[in-house]
């Protein structure tokens, strides 16, 4: 088979998913409608000079995945803005990206599917800097390519595709588009290395404008899209032999010129000369030039949806875009910007965004550093419809509310109790649960309390009382029992700990970030 | 901390077990929340006709599916294809209905033939649509958006399942898929479709590491449900939640009874050949749901994958082929038993059909034009639409004159009764009025 761009690839007998989608209705929403934006209320973008403790949570929970107590000191020594430049600088991790690489994949120049998500959940799960992989991911839903282009001697071009989105979007848009547009697995997604003078392919043309850069006809004509069909050809998937060495083949994405349509175009009502393989940065370069306000627009209202609120007023985006643009289209000072304004930080953004699976999942798993093997997580993932380097088409992944489909919030609960099933799984040993709670706080309130915190999950007074009445009861075969919350007996603890980990980790609370 | 005894909240929505199902239906803020209760039915609803469709994922080959015994269309075949024609000796007849009379079977359609001795089966012959592209993904877009540009319907859900729900099936189960993923058929469903794997994966676990504490869990977890105020977001989450969980319960409850009726039929199931069990227990879960009372309007199943038989066809395609008709004949069994033939119709759809001339590979190569096929009680059997010519075999492609549009349409308006005016706002370059229905 070849590989889908919509729908599921079916790889293997499993679990598969249950949500949908709904681009048609409003842009990257997936609600399916049925609420009215508010009035346009702008927004103020100037920075924060002081956060609250709610603060904090907000933004943690926002641009990482979950709280862990070791960011939140970090925040607190280094205050917002040196937080966020130390982010935004990418520092690079040489012994954990060692370490993901050597566990998970067996050899490097054929790494299977799986290998290459594990590869990435790893460094998901145990990353320093969680907000590189929050932001990779951005890209990787907004760029979406899925690794099932790939035919298996290929695989290894996952690497490069994988590494584009978690260490070269901090710099100028242009850059980017460009890096996008010739990466080897895009090119072969979205047909690019088909695309020749003779039958130039529209898909990339068409979805380079459509979902990567200006949205949905805004901007672009069927006649543009030809034209930029014509300018995007000229690569070509190549077998080589012995690639490798000692026997083993591979394939290569080259230039080919012969291919190439190098007539002059006419795009945007403007000129496009024959320039040969130049002609793709010229083609993001007179988009820019052309459509600069509608493409900021796009991308800026874009991320506002994932770190902010939905629906962000046209003011609001325009004076993100106006900056963008001003910056020459400088990523690291958009994200800079969006995240240490006051509107980032205004009750609207607090009222919570739905949480993907991989917020889900992934924050879990940091918070509680409960883990279990990851065939076990890749699993529940698929179940989920959200396996890294599988999105289910160009479109990427749902949005918003259409996570909560009703199989897809089974398999969250489902989810949380593998990770309590599965307690004798490696990544367990000595595993225990007490671990969570800080000396001094065993109470057992102090115990709900803390691990509400650090879930940010926010309790109605009733549903705290009866957390904290769990921790003082069990059950037997027929009926609850009385047993009085010990936190000095290490199985007790462990288990109505775990037991409270499962009950918060289902607070509708904990569905969003 | 005071030692009170345990006392459950309100858990009025989700008594374990309860018949009564109700699925996701959660929009932003606006509640569309559409629970629907109902009594646990061992029968289909009566007189509610449902659409079934069965999706050939990779695009079958048709021309191997149906194909001819005589004359010069045979002469044509055998020339095109020298080492993978089938031979008449091979085929299937199809005497025993209207319009193919020089034409078979692919021999492991035997079900199929009956189907069509019995005057239930409809072959609709070239269906297509215009400026075909031998893409999977754009064919693919194709069918399931209902449009020629599947992005290109401003305003409207991209999925034309999607678009007939919300116009005529908007309940929580009124459109359901099975075993295919996300399909983009769905796509923009107001209601949050159930789109499912199996029944079996749609099931809160237990948790027998922590066996009787667990359960203890799971009802701290219902009563903080119920607790949770409405309002906001939090609140709609909470709503959808226990309506997963209720719905969870009403589908396993649907499997359970009909497990319970104890007369379904036989569903071919994994076996050492990977093309085969695959659909199978999709129609039983679907035969399930239908036994169990659901409301649901169009089903949608299918063989996720392995018709793109590039090279070595053979055995492969008899192998797809062969789980097909076996699973279709468990499900006619079955909907004949719970008398539900009638009220029920199955399209079987791919998106595309394959070169007519065979590649370097013995095997065939991305086309256009191709069969649908349609049966059930109700069904006017026999050749519709137009029959393959020589002329059209000697060309490259099979040419398409019944646009799927139509099909969809047909099945929308003369079989569910509804009507599908303005589900697929295209122009259409051919327009063909059916009467399969």
């Amino acid at each position: 088979m070849v590989p889908r761009r919509c729908s599921t690839a079916f790889i293997a007998p499993a679990l598969f998913v249950f949500i949908f989608v709904c681009s048609a209705c409003g842009g990257s929403d997936g609600s399916g409608g049925g609420s009215s934006p508010p009035a346009d209320p702008g927004g103020d973008l100037s920075p924060m000079t002081s956060l609250s403790d709610a603060d904090k949570a907000h933004f943690l929970n926002r641009t990482h995945f979950g709280i862990r107590p070791t960011e939140l000191a970090s925040l607190n020594a280094m205050g917002l803005e040196a937080y966020v430049d130390w982010m935004l600088s990418m520092p690079v991790d040489a012994t954990l990206e060692a370490t993901a690489k050597s566990t998970h994949i067996t050899d490097a120049d054929y790494p299977g599917g799986n290998e290459l998500m594990y590869w990435w959940l790893h460094l998901m799960f145990h990353s320093q800097n969680p907000f590189q992989e929050n932001l990779a991911l951005f890209w990787h839903d907004h760029f979406a390519a899925s690794q099932d282009a790939l035919v298996g001697d290929n695989n290894w071009w996952m690497y490069a595709h994988v590494e584009l989105w978690r260490k070269q979007t901090t710099g100028k848009l242009r850059d980017l588009l460009y890096k996008m547009a010739t990466d080897w697995l895009m090119l072969v997604w979205l047909n690019g290395v088909e695309s020749t003078a003779t039958a130039p392919n529209e898909n990339f043309a068409r979805e380079f404008w459509e979902l990567f850069t200006l949205g949905a006809d805004n901007g672009y004509s069927q006649a543009d899209i030809v034209q930029g069909a014509r300018t995007f050809t000229g690569y070509r998937s190549v077998f080589v032999p012995n690639y490798f060495g000692a026997g083993r083949d591979s394939r290569v994405v080259q230039w080919d010129f012969s291919r190439h349509d190098n007539g002059s175009k006419t795009i945007f009502g403007q000129t496009l000369n024959g320039n040969g393989a130049a002609e793709y940065q010229d083609l993001v370069d007179l988009t820019l030039a052309a459509r600069g306000t509608q493409v900021a627009s796009y991308l800026c209202r874009k991320l506002w949806e994932y770190w902010g609120y939905r629906d962000p007023g046209a003011s609001l985006v325009n004076d993100l875009a106006q900056g963008f643009i001003a910056s020459g289209f400088d990523l690291k000072l958009l994200y800079k910007r969006i995240l240490m304004s006051k509107e980032f930080f205004s009750a609207r953004a607090k009222a919570g965004l739905v949480k993907n699976v991989l917020h889900h999942h992934v924050g879990y798993l940091r918070t509680t550093r409960c883990f279990i093997n990851m065939q076990r997580i890749d699993f529940s993932l698929r179940g989920c419809a959200q396996e890294p380097t599988r999105p289910p088409s160009v479109n990427g992944w749902p949005k918003h509310n259409a996570w909560l489909s009703s199989q897809g919030l089974i398999e969250r609960a489902n989810f949380l109790r593998d990770c309590n099933f599965y307690k004798t799984d490696p990544g367990q040993t000595g595993y225990d649960a007490g671990s969570l709670i800080p000396s001094g706080q065993t109470g057992d309130a102090q115990v709900v309390d803390h691990l509400c915190w650090l879930l940010n999950v926010r309790l109605e007074t009733a549903q705290r009382d009866r957390c904290i009445l769990y921790l003082n009861q069990d059950r037997n075969t027929t009926s609850v029992v009385s047993q009085p919350w010990d936190f000095s007996n290490a199985t007790q603890r462990d288990k109505k700990i775990r037991g409270l980990l499962y009950i918060l980790g289902q607070h509708p609370t904990y569905q969003l970030r | 901390m005071t030692n009170q005894s345990y006392s459950p909240a309100r858990r009025n929505f989700l008594r374990a077990g309860a018949a009564g199902a109700g699925v996701v239906a959660l929009g932003a803020y606006g509640n569309r929340h559409l629970p629907f209760s109902r009594p646990a039915l061992a029968a289909p609803l009566a007189n509610h006709k449902r659409l079934v469709v069965i999706n050939l994922v990779g695009g079958n080959d048709g021309l191997n599916t149906v194909f001819p015994d005589s004359g010069a269309v045979q002469s044509a075949y055998l020339a095109r294809r020298p080492g993978l024609a089938m031979s008449a000796a091979q085929g299937l007849s199809l005497a025993g209905g209207p319009g193919l009379a020089g034409w078979r079977l692919h021999p492991a359609l035997d079900s199929f033939q009956a189907i069509w001795n019995a005057g239930q089966l409809a072959i609709v012959g070239k269906v297509g649509y215009p400026n075909e592209n031998l893409s999977h993904f754009v064919s693919e877009d194709i069918w399931s958006s209902g449009a020629r540009n599947g992005v290109a319907l401003a305003g409207m859900a991209r999925g034309w399942i999607a678009r007939y729900a919300n116009a005529w099936a908007g309940t929580a189960t009124g459109v359901v898929s099975v075993g295919m993923g996300r399909k983009l058929d769905f796509e923009g469903a107001t209601n949050y479709p159930l789109l499912i794997a199996s029944l079996a994966a749609f099931n809160l676990k237990n948790d027998s590491t922590y066996g009787n504490n667990h359960i203890l869990r799971v009802s701290v977890v219902q009563d903080n449900l119920a607790d949770q105020p409405a309002g906001n977001l939090a609140g709609e989450i909470a709503v959808a939640q226990q309506s997963a969980q209720a719905a969870a319960a009403g589908v396993q409850a649907a499997g359970a009874t009909y497990t319970a009726w104890g007369m379904g039929a036989t569903y071919p199931t994994a076996s050492t050949n990977p093309f085969t069990g695959r659909l199978g227990p999709s129609l039983r879960d679907i035969a399930a749901m239908i036994y169990g009372g659901f409301d649901t309007r169009i089903y949608y199943t299918g063989l996720p994958g392995g018709f793109d038989t590039h090279s070595a066809q053979e055995p492969m395609h008899t192998q797809l082929l062969t789980d097909l008709d076996d699973a279709i004949a468990a499900f006619r069994t079955d909907l004949l038993a719970m008398n539900a033939w009638n009220d029920t119709v199955i399209l079987v759809v791919t998106e595309f059909g394959r070169r007519n001339y065979q590649n370097g590979s013995a095997g065939t190569d991305h086309g256009h034009g191709n069969y649908c096929f349609v049966m059930g009680g109700a069904v006017t059997g026999g050749l519709h639409g137009d029959a393959i010519t020589a002329a059209d075999i000697n060309a490259e492609y099979l040419p398409y004159t019944t646009d799927y549009r139509d099909v969809y349409r047909h099945m929308l308006e003369d079989h569910l009764g509804h009507s599908a005016a303005g589900l697929f706002p295209e122009s259409q370059p051919i327009t063909r009025t059916l009467s399969i229905l």
